[in-house]
């Protein structure tokens, strides 16, 4: 597998929302990348709705996308984009599934010749594997999940989905358990590694999927796991997780991110994780991004930075409902389109750059992670991946150890504010991080002796070690 | 020592193999690219047999036919048999048979012309007595026509397909500039021929060429759309990378500066990737020029995705009535054979999706020349020729002439407005459902492609191949009242007219565009000038 | 203050609602181009909306309350085509459509027209023919549609006819003009040929060669002859006949004339 040698941006100011050096076209009149900030509509169907493959195909296609791309074009948005994330009992009922897939590209057919909207659905296929029962095809006998990731793919790419992504969730059992231990080499194995080797093993044969139902490979992110800990860490009133301790995770999952790209994927990569501006510094590509705009689903200290450098801008996840204002989806697709507009005003006026320095400045020393996702300080830690590109271990943890670098001068500069456990924390990681050996055989081997017991769940089997 | 030789007398080349007649072995291979007679299809060449006369094209064909058969590199008195095969057009111009009634169809002109149809049945014949260069006596096979536009070639495409013996339903169709097509249920066979065009042929495509290096082959899909460029070795290679959509380059690749032409399978693949970035809405290429620029300076333009899709209209519609008329649902057709060196090369799924294949068909085998190849078997078999005239007989009952049938008209209205108007498929299907005609279903799955040839010849024997480029001859001639202003010179867009000397004018045939032309004479101020009264060198 | 002239709004938003008032509807153009009366307009809306079944009640209807035939045909089937044509012309309706709702409108015309002693007058009247040896006329059909439906009368020889057979009827008939179609690059110097001895009479008339096998080269290259690349071209070009213009004017003109077709 080659791996990215070179940034695809030779200085961080080259970077700005609306335009990637990747830029790319696909579903019906869709440019991403070239200039204009396209919003990318998220919805969720109402619980009550999903055990009906009726009501749930009514709630995704009739309700939910037909109201959002109504709403996008009652505003005059030019361009949208719609996400299905498809909910976890999708992944074992194919034929509801791949009826939802077809109807949802008829409808935006339809659309696009009678309002000459541009439009184009990414469909986001469930990661149901347990690592008890097996993570690859042939190891989960009961409920054969691996099998039906494949199958999934196969349905959304086969049916008309415009893009494909998944959130692949392999070095789950070990992030779990590194977090609640604040246990950042953990993490580092875990994503870094284990993240790594599972999203090449997917996303090698999703890519040929892909190819052959001309479906655009979007890429994954670490959502399982660096979602997580952003959740974790919260705001100003949680302590749980210490804020540092979530930012290194943040650079840990952009290395393993990158892995989908390496296999062939040529993007939208995905938001969920927040490390596309990593990911996005180092290889060129068109990244999705969410912030204040999908308050609906996230909350995090990073409302308006994450907008900085992003190529479509999402609402993560909306659950239909009635709002005031219409149904919730189209409410919250109406802000995401306003402030693409806003994005696209500002670069259509050659003010780009000043845009894309307040929104990042209005964030930057709000937290350790909006500091580090800051797009000068996110190209420096992809610089590091790249100049570390040996192998997943030694790429992942120069990420960390760079980002804590970051950290630790902006604090000592008096740029950034750290509180007295979120500086501690950051010391102990590197102490931590500065101790684990230059030889990758040997952090494998005592990572496997180490979290084969401390947790059970873990079966270096599921990632052929 | 005894040969035998077996040709495809084609309309873009003639192909030949020698044979050892002891153990059936092909010995060598010699083939042209292009026919001796002015033109590029076989209406033209019909009407120069019309126009300038048929005993002078018989005279054009048979000089190259014994140029290929001397570069077979036997002796050529050691040939015993001779096994011919190719469109009935072909065939007749090369046993000297009158081909009027293969020029003008309807019973006004026949009667008005006193034309007397070809039977065209299978025979025995003298090969030195047609003009070929073997010893008196040798014995000439030709293969039977079905029917006036359904010839032998079209036998050899069913006979060495498969397709006659298979169980199941199935097609089988020759992709040429006439296309050749057949569905068979049960043991009836419907047959047609759809007037597709040269496009398939990567003629009458601006940039169009036939296959040789230098040309772009096929566009490979990887997110974006891969130019492939024949080398040297006629390898289709990486060229550079385009996303047509975006209307850029996105990677350049080894064979970067080296693209002369699109063939017509490269055509082909530019519907598809037109078609599957969306940009071709109501007859016109909606880039920024109306224009897919590929790589060096080779683009197609919305005339030439027109032309193509005319191509894949015809063809569409040709098969979907032989399906109405076979009284069969798309469901039920599985299995389709592609023969004929465009459909031996043609990305099977990319030709598929925009609609020269069946959409149900998950089957598809790729099988290559059979013209040459059952003229080889009748060289090794003789007594193979009553049964083909055996089957040639009984497929005479279902054959459908789609320039007068009412549901092939129906189904090319509906493709016309489809391509040409930009027509929704779902209007297309609801105006036949008017009709009572089924609808078109969307190509679906993916279809298992088995390449049965690698090459459209696949044996080219322990000698080899060679290539035959100085073929064709000269007709010459002058003309009272000319004023040698050479415009006639001037206008020849393939620089096949010269004027050696003031007043006499020398034609090089196989460069001449012939009747799809004529500017020579158009374009005479004096008038004078009359291709037909030119004569052979 | 950032000029706003400076910034490209087309980059930024799009104005739907302006561009749906601009989108052809038919039902936008029914309102405008059918007639007002109910009775002529249900004619007319029969026609255009290409419903087979209700012509001919809706003729009946017109022809029991005391409406004149020809104005039946003119102001109601006639304006219903007419619709039509400027639909098919904006990309709204699509050639399968034109040809029912011609089907439709003469359905019509042929009730109508039993009501009117002596027919019904056109626009003038054109022979069509696909040539001798050639059996492929579907160009010609739709052709010969396109014609009907502006008003014209077409006598329909067919397809393999022989050069006298065309020269014959067309001075028996004297049309306004003549249209030949072929496929196979054999027979269509059956044209001039038919040019050639209509002129040899007397007769300088258009004469329309078309078809896959002829360019537009070849159909100006006999006296009389000129070109129409695709059937929706020849209503146009036999309006200009109409109008006085001889084939030479017509060549000059050809492409203003045709363009955007």
């Amino acid at each position: 597998m080659p791996r990215f040698a070179r940034m695809a941006y030779q200085k961080a100011d080259d970077m700005v929302f609306g335009s990637s050096r990747k830029p790319l076209s696909y579903g019906l009149g869709i440019k991403v990348g070239t200039g204009r900030v396209i919003p990318e509509a998220k919805y969720a169907p109402r619980p009550g709705v999903t055990q009906s493959p009726d009501r749930l195909k009514r709630e995704f296609v009739d309700y939910m996308s037909k109201d959002i791309i109504h709403r996008a074009v009652n505003l005059g948005f030019p361009d949208l984009q719609l996400e299905t994330e498809w909910i976890s009992h999708m992944g074992a009922d194919q034929r509801t599934s791949g009826d939802i897939v077809s109807m949802q590209k008829e409808l935006i057919e339809g659309c696009h010749a009678e309002y000459g909207i541009n439009l184009a659905v990414r469909q986001t296929i469930p990661d149901l594997r347990e690592c008890e029962l097996g993570l690859r095809p042939g190891r989960d006998s009961i409920r054969s999940h691996p099998e039906q990731l494949f199958e999934s793919a196969e349905t959304a790419c086969s049916q008309g989905a415009d893009v494909l992504s998944v959130e692949t969730l392999g070095g789950k059992e070990i992030c779990d358990y590194a977090v609640t231990q604040g246990d950042i080499v953990g993490f580092l194995f875990g994503m870094g590694c284990l993240g790594s080797i599972d999203a090449e093993y997917v996303w090698d044969e999703f890519v040929g999927i892909c190819r052959r139902n001309r479906t655009v490979p979007g890429g994954d992110t670490a959502c399982s796991g660096a979602n997580t800990v952003m959740f974790m860490s919260g705001g100003y009133l949680d302590n749980d997780v210490q804020k540092t301790f979530s930012a290194l995770c943040r650079c840990i999952s952009a290395a393993r991110s990158l892995v989908p790209f390496e296999c062939g994927a040529t993007g939208p990569g995905k938001d969920c994780a927040y490390e596309g501006i990593i990911v996005k510094a180092i290889t060129g590509l068109p990244i999705s991004q969410e912030g204040k705009n999908a308050g609906c689903a996230h909350f995090d200290l990073m409302g308006n930075v994450m907008a900085q450098c992003c190529d479509l801008w999402s609402d993560e996840s909306v659950e239909y409902h009635p709002d005031f204002g219409g149904s919730s989806v189209a409410c919250w697709a109406g802000s995401l389109g306003y402030e693409c507009s806003l994005m696209n005003t500002a670069t259509a006026s050659g003010n780009g750059k000043v845009l894309r320095d307040l929104y990042m400045l209005s964030d930057r020393v709000r937290s350790p992670e909006s500091y580090i996702l800051s797009y000068d300080n996110a190209w420096a830690v992809g610089k590091a991946i790249v100049d570390n590109r040996k192998d997943h271990y030694l790429r992942a943890r120069a990420a960390a150890i760079a980002g804590a670098n970051i950290i630790l001068e902006g604090y000592r500069s008096g740029e950034l504010g750290l509180s007295r456990r979120q500086l501690e924390k950051l010391y102990r990681m590197i102490r931590d991080l500065e101790s684990l050996p230059d030889d990758s055989d040997a952090f494998m081997e005592s990572c496997l002796r180490r979290y084969s017991t401390e947790v059970s769940k873990f079966d270096p089997a599921n990632y052929g070690l | 020592m005894a040969y035998g030789i077996s040709m495809d007398i084609g309309t873009s080349g003639t192909r030949a193999h020698a044979v050892d007649l002891a153990d059936g072995k092909i010995v060598s291979t010699a083939m042209t690219t292009c026919h001796p007679l002015p033109g590029a299809n076989i209406m033209d060449h019909l009407t120069f047999c019309i126009r300038v006369g048929s005993g002078l094209a018989h005279d054009i064909l048979m000089d190259t036919v014994n140029k290929v058969i001397r570069s077979l590199g036997v002796d050529l008195k050691q040939v015993e048999r001779v096994a011919i095969c190719g469109n009935p057009i072909q065939l007749s111009l090369f046993q000297g048979i009158p081909v009027d009634d293969l020029a003008f169809a309807g019973e006004n002109a026949h009667k008005a012309r006193n034309i007397q149809a070809q039977k065209r049945n299978a025979g025995v014949f003298d090969a030195a007595a047609v003009g070929m260069d073997v010893k008196d006596g040798t014995e000439l096979l030709v293969p039977p026509a079905i029917r006036h536009e359904i010839g032998a070639d079209a036998l050899a495409m069913m006979y060495k397909s498969g397709f006659l013996d298979q169980k199941e339903n199935c097609m089988v169709t020759d992709y040429g500039t006439n296309a050749e097509m057949a569905l068979k249920v049960g043991d009836d066979i419907y047959t047609g021929s759809a007037a597709a065009g040269p496009a398939m042929e990567g003629q009458s495509i601006l940039h169009g060429m036939l296959a040789a290096p230098g040309a772009i082959s096929d566009l490979e899909y990887n997110f974006r759309w891969r130019c492939k460029v024949l080398d040297d070795d006629m390898v289709a290679c990486d060229g550079d990378e385009y996303d047509f959509g975006l209307e850029m380059c996105t990677d350049e690749g080894p064979m970067h500066g080296k693209a002369k032409g699109i063939t017509g399978t490269g055509v082909v693949a530019a519907v598809a990737a037109a078609m599957s970035s969306r940009l071709w809405k109501k007859g016109k290429l909606t880039t920024s020029d109306g224009k897919l620029h590929m790589q060096d300076g080779i683009f197609v333009d919305s005339k030439d995705i027109s032309e193509a899709c005319k191509a894949i209209g015809a063809m569409r519609a040709g098969h979907f009535a032989l399906v109405e008329h076979a009284g069969i649902s798309f469901d039920n057709l599985d299995i389709m054979y592609m023969a004929g060196a465009s459909g031996t090369y043609v990305d099977a799924v990319k030709a598929r999706e925009i609609g020269l294949l069946p959409p149900t068909c998950s089957r598809i085998y790729q099988i290559g020349n059979t013209s040459l190849s059952m003229a080889t078997d009748l060289l090794r078999n003789p007594e193979l020729l009553d049964e083909l005239q055996g089957i040639a007989d009984m497929i005479r009952a279902n054959h459908i002439m789609f320039a007068s049938d009412k549901v092939f008209e129906k189904i090319y209205i509906q493709e016309l407005a489809y391509w040409d108007e930009g027509m929704t498929m779902e209007m297309y299907n609801s105006n036949l459902a008017l009709d009572g005609i089924q609808p078109l279903p969307k190509p679906r799955g993916h279809p298992t492609v088995h390449r049965i040839v690698e090459r459209d010849i696949p044996d080219l024997g322990e000698r080899g191949l060679v290539m035959l480029d100085d073929i064709g001859t000269r007709l010459v001639g002058s003309f009272d009242g000319c004023t040698s202003c050479g415009r006639c010179v001037r206008e020849c867009p393939e620089k096949a007219l010269s004027m050696p000397s003031d007043g006499s004018f020398s034609i090089e045939t196989k460069k001449c565009l012939g009747t799809a032309c004529y500017r020579c004479q158009l374009h005479c101020p004096e008038k004078v000038f009359k291709y037909d009264l030119l004569t052979m060198e | 203050m950032i000029d706003p002239r400076k910034v490209d709004y087309g980059f930024i938003l799009r104005r739907y609602d302006i561009e749906s008032e601009s989108q052809m509807r038919p039902e936008t153009v029914a309102a405008r181009m059918l007639p007002q009366d109910p009775l002529l307009g249900e004619v007319a809306s029969s026609v255009m909306f290409m419903r087979l079944r209700d012509v001919g009640p809706a003729v009946s209807r017109a022809l029991q309350m005391g409406v004149k035939p020809l104005d039946i045909i003119n102001k109601g089937l006639v304006a219903g085509m007419d619709a039509v044509g400027y639909l098919y012309k904006e990309h709204v309706y699509y050639l399968p459509e034109v040809m029912m709702a011609a089907k439709t409108m003469e359905s019509g015309i042929s009730l109508a027209e039993k009501h009117i002693p002596g027919g019904r007058v056109t626009k003038g009247m054109v022979v069509m023919h696909a040539a001798e040896g050639d059996p492929h006329d579907i160009g010609k059909n739709i052709a010969a549609v396109m014609l009907r439906s502006a008003g014209y009368e077409v006598v329909d020889l067919g397809k393999d006819v022989p050069v006298d057979e065309v020269v014959r009827i067309v001075l028996d008939r004297k049309p306004l003009m003549v249209t030949g179609t072929a496929l196979m690059t054999t027979t269509m110097p059956a044209f001039p040929a038919a040019a050639e001895k209509l002129h040899a009479a007397g007769l300088d008339i258009p004469y329309m060669a078309a078809g896959g096998a002829v360019n537009r080269e070849y159909a100006e290259s006999f006296d009389g002859g000129i070109y129409s690349r695709k059937a929706p071209q020849t209503p146009p070009i036999a309006d200009m006949v109409l109008k006085g213009k001889g084939w030479r004017e017509i060549r000059e003109e050809w492409d203003d004339i045709t363009g955007g077709i």
